[in-house]
């Protein structure tokens, strides 16, 4: 028993002092080994394919939508520098219609190609901005003025006939 | 350690090394995927989808030869 003591205080005496603070008892401790962590990667490869996969299939499944012919505004009402929004081609499809100092109209879908945040009309800098990631965009255009988006927004065809604006086509499909 | 137990350990390391490429790759293919639904863009999804799901088979084909 005595010769028992004398070798663990002999042991406490060699082991640096960082060892009795952090002390692991690894027969206790369950680790990962690399044969588990490879065969975790693999499952959530998996993982990512069905993802990948369910998304194409939930994005087959919308099919085309119709873009109908909508009466949005008379020309009257909107003024130059300014906005009005609608809904196109169907409802819950948020669009923005913009006047510009010329007289001339532009719409766009509201939907943000970044990550679907709705895009508003910031008229101080006569840009379209995404609150969510600082996306701007081209009023006239629709095309990506700095941010992160990697495409511009759909531009809604327009026309007008009798003093009223109509959306024709384009817009979020 | 004996040969046989560095040679394992080898092809487990290689076999891992691998593995996380792939698995990189993929992700990247899904946060791709996932922006170009959001925006709309669905021309690319089921060519980012087959290759995830042949990305997929690769992993899993080198996990088995891990297994035991």
């Amino acid at each position: 028993m005595t010769q028992c003591k004398k070798e663990a205080a002999q042991a406490r005496r060699q082991d640096p002092h960082w060892k009795s603070d952090f002390s692991v008892d690894w027969d206790r401790t369950s680790y990962v080994t690399r044969r588990e962590f490879t065969r975790f990667l693999a499952l959530g490869s998996v993982a990512m394919a069905a993802g990948s996969t369910f998304m194409a299939a939930r994005a087959g499944m919308k099919g085309s939508v119709e873009h109908p012919r909508i009466a949005v505004t008379p020309v009257d009402e909107v003024k130059p520098r300014g906005f009005k929004t609608f809904e196109y081609p169907s409802k819950g499809h948020h669009a923005i219609l913009l006047r510009h100092e010329d007289g001339s109209f532009s719409a766009f879908s509201q939907r943000c190609p970044h990550l679907g945040c709705s895009v508003f009309y910031s008229e101080h800098s006569d840009k379209l901005e995404c609150p969510c990631h600082e996306g701007f965009f081209d009023v006239h255009s629709g095309d990506v003025l700095a941010g992160p988006p990697q495409r511009g927004l759909a531009v809604i065809e327009l026309e007008i006939v009798d003093g009223t604006i109509y959306a024709v086509s384009g817009g979020e499909a | 350690m004996r040969p046989a137990n560095q040679t394992r350990l080898w092809v487990i390391d290689g076999v891992l090394m691998f593995v996380i490429v792939l698995w990189t790759v993929q992700l990247f293919l899904i946060i791709t995927g996932l922006d170009a639904y959001l925006g709309g863009e669905h021309s690319i999804l089921w060519p980012a989808a087959i290759s995830s799901i042949v990305i997929a088979a690769l992993c899993v084909r080198l996990v088995a030869y891990i297994r035991d």
